[in-house]
């Protein structure tokens, strides 16, 4: 085998080496749980933020909001307050709701995957997707 | 004609599959993403990929399984951009997600680059070239 052709194997096979631990070692150290501290975010902020409490409140009533087709629907809700709203991913990859104050701040919710709370205050909750964050939705919660 | 050689065909079939598997990951999840490049790239993956197995079975110099190498190494970096903070055109995803989609494909594209470099490095030929015979039908 001439030089040359030594040098484009061993550039082929060190561009193997490079991109395959790049793609693993990337996927590995995005999938440990990393939550991107809220003084780096650029989202809206939560106004009149609620708190998050166990879902199934005695009177209050359920909003369901799908995740599917990477967006949130629907994604502007008008709850009342005591309302529970229960997200739940329709999609093959993995969502989260998510606030930049982290009143809202589900896991990775997968396929199937359901997060519910209750909002006790009335206002204006602006959430998104931590993974893909042009996905936004909106609650405004009434007295 | 010379037929490929095993090594060549193990090739094609990693490329044809890593294809489908962006082809298959296209129509049940990243065609909805509002990023249209980003789902016309995994389109173009599958079409390049398609074309990229054939070329390695169908073009008989020893440099044709460079073509799916390229495409196998781009697919892997372009699947760990898309896992870093700044992405892919924009576009963001996390770990092995889609399950398995995800690590099927990376595990295809390693496996097919690393056979891609070792045709390159023993000079696979599309099997072997049918030696020259006279026109009395001696070699």
């Amino acid at each position: 085998m001439r030089k040359s052709s030594h040098s484009t194997v061993a550039a082929a096979a060190i561009l193997t080496v490079l991109s395959s631990g790049f793609a693993v070692v990337a996927a590995v150290d995005s999938n440990s749980g990393r939550i991107t501290p809220a003084a780096d975010r650029t989202e809206p902020a939560v106004s009149n933020s609620t708190s998050v409490a166990p879902p199934g409140g005695s009177n209050a009533s359920v909003v369901e909001v799908a995740i599917s087709g990477f967006a949130f629907g629907p994604p502007a809700l008008e709850v009342s307050a005591g309302s529970t709203i229960s997200w739940t991913n329709r999609d093959n990859v993995a969502h989260t709701v998510s606030t930049s104050d982290g009143v809202l701040a589900s896991p990775d919710l997968d396929n199937g995957d359901t997060y519910s709370f209750v909002v006790d205050e009335p206002g204006t909750i602006q959430y998104y997707c931590d993974i893909h964050q042009y996905m936004h939705g909106t609650i405004t919660v009434t007295p | 004609m010379t037929r490929p050689s095993a090594l060549r065909v193990l090739i094609a079939i990693g490329s044809v599959a890593l294809g489908l598997i962006h082809l298959r990951l296209y129509f049940t999840t990243y065609r909805d993403v509002p990023i249209q490049n980003l789902g016309r790239s995994f389109l173009l993956n599958a079409a390049v990929a398609a074309v990229a197995a054939v070329v390695v079975l169908v073009v008989a110099t020893r440099w044709a399984p460079l073509a799916p190498l390229v495409v196998a190494n781009a697919t892997l970096i372009a699947f760990g951009l898309s896992r870093t903070d700044r992405g892919i055109m924009g576009f963001t995803e996390r770990g092995w997600t889609p399950t398995p989609d995800a690590a099927l494909a990376v595990g295809i594209e390693i496996v097919t680059a690393v056979l891609c470099v070792a045709a390159l490095a023993t000079a696979d030929f599309t099997g072997r070239e049918a030696p020259r015979t006279g026109t009395d039908g001696t070699p």
